[in-house]
């Protein structure tokens, strides 16, 4: 078997997790932005590393410090990373704090009589009425610091700047002692942030699941779609050869999350902005055949119409029962069948009756209508038996060739009240050779007079619209007609792949690509000699 | 003349351990489930629904006093935000830490160490007004340790020792010893908690605290045998606890350390003056809480008690009024204080002042009673060599304790 497809279908799927990783990867940022969730692992993190038993908790007064306090934004929420310049600094001022001399002493007045206020004084540890050097006062304060883990870190660092080869001055010894404690603090932060990214992961899972279940990206199958669609799977691959092509800051500059807001109006921007996003994306992807998404519209059974009705546009917006859900969405999903080809709206299809890849079931994503099951749909000559491949514009896209003119969406508040006449019309005729009923609906406006005087008229009015239960009940069992047992499965797999993030995928996807181009390459007559240990 | 509050506090939920609020749900209402509260008082609508279910239910009372006020930032915010407006200018306040560590609830963000270290920070902003205690618990280490510890922190400017029992401690614990001869030798004032309830020991009931070493090595305590059961009703870490806040537990430190200043706080608690009943003190220390206070105080010369709390409750006003007459023994020996931020779920803290200020000037008629019960017995209790209240500058001799009551003056 040619690995060739197998390839290709791994670009294609590539593709999509790159291009939904960064979804996840904006979301989450989002929300860990709103939560402060780096801010808050960096605090828990320093505690881990500075507290213990009865000591003081260092970290928290290095959070408390002047010099660290202010790079919060808010003072309930901990600043997301601390120089280490600034962390060095209010580490070493708390630890010389402990041989500074705090008095209240009382306050005296010209007279030097006491006032009887208390007068706050602190004096750095003295020797022979002269204050110690920084680095003196660093270890007056050590010496006084309890037994523990910050104080053995501290001991250690103060050991590395003292113990070089040759002797060195104070000044020196503390300029060392800054900057060893800085470089542990760098290299504590490296950690912190591998850490981080493994405490993340879950939530990174979880988002990633929210994302393929909202916009249905079912991994098993987009890949069984894309294996039986050699044209979809061609287009595709040819966009992801363009990416792959693109500049590594391009594609950086794309994949970088939105930064996290800093306030509420920025946070509604940023939302509408992801929502745009994420709408554009996934309408690319649909546009490149990815079978993604969900469909909106319910299927519409014309023949429950009447062939002539009335629809009263008046004050409030009157929704037609079915051809109001049939217009819920304005643009049709990828895999649209063409069941019921006598929809009278362009979007309102029917649900699909067969699986992609399924090759002894006509696929109507490719335009190959079956014989249509309701009444109206037998107006409809269903010789449409093209292969999908020679239809360039059906792949992605309903072909609805019977549908000519769309029934009323809505009646908006601000047109004047009248009664809208439609009337269904079938009509022989031949669209690319082939032979098609085409049913539509005649459109025509009556005054409200007319039809108030004439009973007759009266009993073609639709006045009795669904009740918003019966249509969310309709909805959901639409959605969840689209499910099916390996719906779930695919998800999580989807899930744990937008996980990774997108430059994972880009790499990937760059791999492949490369693989695509250049061939596998094939097996050499000399085995690989194995490592020598070292 | 100053007012002085002998009883506040304003650490705030960082100084809580982890299972600081388990007495809601049984454990699953940790952290975790503070945190959420706190997420829902950060909403001002949310916050007050919240608080207001609260006080329906007494069990809540406390929490939701504690979330409310100590979910705020810092001890700072909550004494300048809370507890400063409340009062005139000048009032004094005696800021009491809470050491936790040691409660068997897990650990806290700020230890007991960084809780002092907060408060230090305070009364460098306000060294007049801020009067910090130092908070003891003699499990921290040995008599000597306990002591260096005591000696660290005084010389930085607290100026009285907290002890806490409930949270799982004797008063006659050894490892006290040398700390209540600092105290003793320098005057430093004991603050003490002396009512049923409020936080308590969370760990096992071991071994040691059901039978813990007395001074005279008698093997029963408060009549009881060794081993310590709760018997009349089911045995919890809440009822257990009380065997340490009992008052009469301090009759075997006062007997050793007569002159030691100690204030045995709330006055035994309403309940305990509630069911007061003995017209006469008997001879030997009674079981009522309230009843026992009296009689140390008595037979003690620097045994202190406050109205912390208990002063929440109007009808025990008029009690507290005949303790303040001038014929009363006890006169000297009661101080403010409300219990600040325990108290706000009950009243307002400027009200629970005022209320009783306003009883003892206007009902009863005695002024006098309201600046002695603010200020004259608390310079008194407050002074020592550490510390001179403002009222004492100047003064050539110092305050001497007044001669040991006499029994049966009551």
């Amino acid at each position: 078997m040619s690995l060739t497809p197998v390839l290709e279908v791994a670009i294609s799927l590539s593709l999509l997790y790159l291009f939904f990783s960064q979804v996840v990867s904006s979301i989450f940022e989002w929300f860990a932005g709103q939560l402060n969730l780096r801010g808050n692992y960096l605090r828990r993190s320093l505690n881990k590393a500075l507290n213990s038993g009865q000591d003081k908790n260092w970290a928290e007064l290095v959070y408390r410090h002047p010099s660290v306090d202010m790079l919060a934004q808010k003072s309930n929420r901990p600043p997301t990373y601390i120089p280490s310049s600034v962390f060095v600094k209010a580490i070493i001022d708390l630890v010389t704090d402990e041989a500074r001399t705090h008095q209240f002493l009382p306050r005296l007045d010209a007279n030097s009589q006491p006032t009887g206020d208390s007068e706050y004084q602190v004096m750095p540890p003295m020797a022979g009425g002269l204050p110690l050097s920084p680095l003196q006062q660093f270890k007056e304060g050590l010496n006084r610091v309890s037994e523990g883990d910050f104080k053995a870190l501290m001991r250690t660092q103060l050991f590395n700047a003292e113990g070089c080869d040759k002797p060195m001055d104070e000044t020196a010894v503390f300029n060392q002692l800054i900057h060893g404690t800085a470089v542990w603090y760098d290299n504590y932060m490296e950690r912190v942030a591998g850490w981080y990214k493994r405490a993340i992961r879950k939530y990174l899972l979880l988002t990633g699941l929210l994302v393929a279940a909202l916009f249905n990206l079912d991994s098993l199958r987009v890949s069984s779609y894309l294996w039986t669609h050699t044209a979809a799977r061609q287009r595709i691959i040819a966009y992801a050869e363009e990416v792959a092509r693109d500049t590594t800051a391009r594609t950086v500059m794309r994949l970088t999350p939105i930064a996290p807001p800093a306030d509420v109006q920025a946070a509604r921007t940023t939302l509408r902005h992801y929502q745009h996003r994420v709408d554009s994306l996934t309408s690319a992807l649909q546009e490149l055949s990815f079978p993604i998404g969900w469909s909106l519209q319910l299927p519409l059974d014309s023949t429950t119409l009447p062939p002539v009705f009335l629809v009263k546009q008046a004050a409030r917006t009157v929704m037609l029962p079915q051809l109001a859900k049939a217009t819920s969405s304005t643009k049709p999903t990828a895999i649209q069948p063409a069941a019921d080809a006598a929809l009278p709206a362009p979007g309102a299809t029917a649900q699909p009756t067969t699986q992609p890849g399924n090759p002894n079931v006509t696929n109507a994503a490719a335009g190959v209508a079956t014989a249509a099951t309701t009444g109206a749909a037998s107006q409809l000559v269903p010789t449409l038996t093209t292969p999908a491949a020679e239809r360039p514009s059906a792949l992605g896209t309903t072909i609805n060739t019977a549908s000519t003119q769309a029934v009323p969406k809505s009646v908006s508040w601000q047109q004047p009240e009248h009664y809208v006449r439609y009337q269904r019309v079938s009509r022989d005729t031949t669209v690319n050779g082939l032979m098609l009923t085409r049913v539509f609906w005649q459109k025509s406006k009556l005054p409200i007079d007319s039809v108030a005087n004439a009973p007759q008229l009266q009993k073609l009015v639709q006045t009795a619209p669904r009740n918003w239960w019966n249509s969310l009940k309709d909805g959901a069992q639409h959605l969840y007609q689209q499910f099916d047992r390996w719906t779930l499965l695919g998800w999580l797999l989807t899930a744990v792949a937008l996980s990774f993030g997108a430059p994972f995928w880009f790499e990937l996807l760059n791999r492949f690509v490369n693989m695509r181009s250049v061939g596998l390459r094939p097996p050499t007559a000399t085995p690989t000699p194995d490592k020598e240990p070292s | 003349m100053h007012i002085y509050n002998c009883h506040t506090h304003v650490f705030n939920l960082d100084c809580a351990p982890d299972r600081f609020l388990n007495g809601i749900g049984r454990g699953w209402f940790g952290k975790a489930g503070a945190r959420l509260l706190q997420l829902i008082l950060a909403f001002p609508l949310a916050k007050n629904w919240t608080l207001r279910l609260a006080n329906r239910f007494p069990f809540a009372r406390k929490y939701a006093a504690f979330l409310n006020i100590g979910s705020d930032l810092s001890p700072l915010i909550i004494f300048e935000k809370h507890l400063l407006p409340a009062y005139p200018a000048g009032t004094r306040f005696v800021v009491l830490p809470i050491n936790f560590d040691l409660m068997g609830a897990g650990t806290a963000t700020l230890n007991q160490e960084s809780q002092l270290w907060q408060l230090l920070d305070l009364r460098r902003r306000y060294p007049n007004t801020c009067l910090p205690f130092v908070s003891i618990d003699p499990r921290r280490g040995s008599a000597a340790e306990n002591l260096a510890f005591l000696l660290r922190w005084v010389e930085r400017g607290f100026v009285g020792i907290k002890l806490y029992p409930g949270l799982g401690f004797y008063p006659f614990d050894e490892r006290l010893d040398l700390v209540y001869q600092y105290a003793e030798a320098h005057g430093l004032p004991i603050m003490t908690h002396c009512t049923r309830g409020g936080i308590f020991y969370r760990g096992p009931i071991t071994d040691d605290l059901r039978s813990p070493a007395r001074p005279d090595g008698l093997r029963e305590l408060y009549g009881l045998p060794y081993p310590l059961r709760i018997t009349t009703v089911k045995e919890t870490n809440d009822n257990f606890c009380d065997f340490f806040l009992d008052p009469r537990a301090y009759e075997l430190v006062l007997a050793r350390f007569p002159n030691l200043k100690i204030c045995l706080a709330h006055y035994g608690g309403s309940s305990e003056i509630d069911q007061s009943t003995a017209a006469n003190l008997p001879t030997t220390a009674p079981e009522n809480w309230y009843e026992s206070i009296r009689w140390l105080m008595m037979r003690y010369p620097h045994v202190y008690t406050d109205v912390s709390f208990t002063l929440a409750e109007k009808r025990l006003f008029t009690r507290l009024a005949a303790d303040l007459a001038a014929d009363s023994p006890f006169r000297e020996r009661i101080l403010f204080g409300t219990d600040f931020f325990m108290t706000t779920q009950v009243k307002n803290e400027a009200k629970l002042a005022v209320e009783l200020m306003e009883h003892l000037v206007s009902e009863i008629n005695a002024p006098d009673a309201w600046w002695q019960l603010a200020n004259s017995n608390p310079v008194r209790y407050l002074q020592s060599s550490v510390y001179t209240p403002i009222e004492l500058f100047g003064q050539l001799n110092p305050y001497q304790p007044s001669g040991s009551l006499q029994m049966g003056t009551a």
